[in-house]
């Protein structure tokens, strides 16, 4: 769990190259290379950018590292549901 | 929320050790990273139901996240959540590295009590994300410390 942990904050700061937010162009990155299994329309740039506005808290037009988290923990938690309803379909 | 004065706060609560360890104490975690629980937009793009694809490192990284999660939260009880006697034997388990283990009670009827947003006495995934937030702040902030370190 702890590398897990590591894997999401390295990831981010692989984008970021030392600045403090991710850019448009550097997010769309992200997303495509990093997301594209879990996630539909990844390689649409204006389906991500609608994302990434979702995402924007602060309307400042980047993804900071908090907004950045808070669609891992969207993803991550969209992803346990599914497997929590698949396994309780399986059960019956 | 004021994301500014808490983070600052936060780098103050960690203290990177030789090999981006991070060690805080739960009174650290509560006093800190709690606060930021995280918000989840309702819905921000369509979740894949299969992919053939090959998972990337990230998607690895949330897989195993979930793993963890259920294999504590099925161990009693109901089978979705984490008890308090399952979120402490986790928390003991799989973050010994990060947290530094405090025999307190009271430190983790506090963390409960904070990841317990909806108070019914377990803590559901939504609830654990909140944790990860937490932790992935402060690992980011062991990073940024050791870059700048190491750039001079």
């Amino acid at each position: 769990m702890e590398s897990a942990i590591k894997t999401i904050v390295t990831t981010y700061l692989g984008s970021s190259r030392g600045k403090e937010n991710l850019s448009g162009s550097a997010f769309q990155k992200l997303v495509k290379k990093n997301l594209s299994g879990v996630m539909e329309d990844t390689n649409c740039s204006s389906a991500v950018k609608e994302m990434q506005r979702g995402l924007d808290e602060n309307q400042d037009g980047k993804v900071s590292f908090q907004e950045y988290l808070t669609l891992i923990g969207y993803v991550a938690n969209s992803i346990s549901q599914q497997k929590c309803g698949s396994n309780a379909d399986a059960s019956q | 929320m004021c994301v500014c004065s808490t983070t600052s706060k936060l780098g103050a609560a960690v203290r990177a050790g030789p090999e981006y360890k991070i060690c805080l104490t739960y009174s650290d975690l509560c006093s800190t990273f709690l606060p930021l629980l995280c918000q989840h937009s309702p819905r921000l793009c369509t979740i894949k139901h299969n992919s053939a694809t090959m998972p990337s490192e990230l998607e690895n990284a949330m897989e195993s996240l979930i793993k963890v999660f259920h294999k504590y939260a099925s161990k009693e009880g109901r089978s979705g959540t984490l008890s308090r006697r399952e979120l402490r034997e986790l928390m003991e388990n799989e973050l010994s590295g990060f947290l530094k283990s405090q025999k307190d009670p009271a430190a983790i009827d506090k963390i409960m009590k904070d990841l317990d947003t909806n108070g019914d006495g377990q803590v559901d995934f939504e609830e654990f994300v909140s944790l990860v937030v937490g932790l992935s702040i402060a690992c980011e902030q062991c990073y940024q410390m050791h870059m700048k370190k190491g750039k001079k």
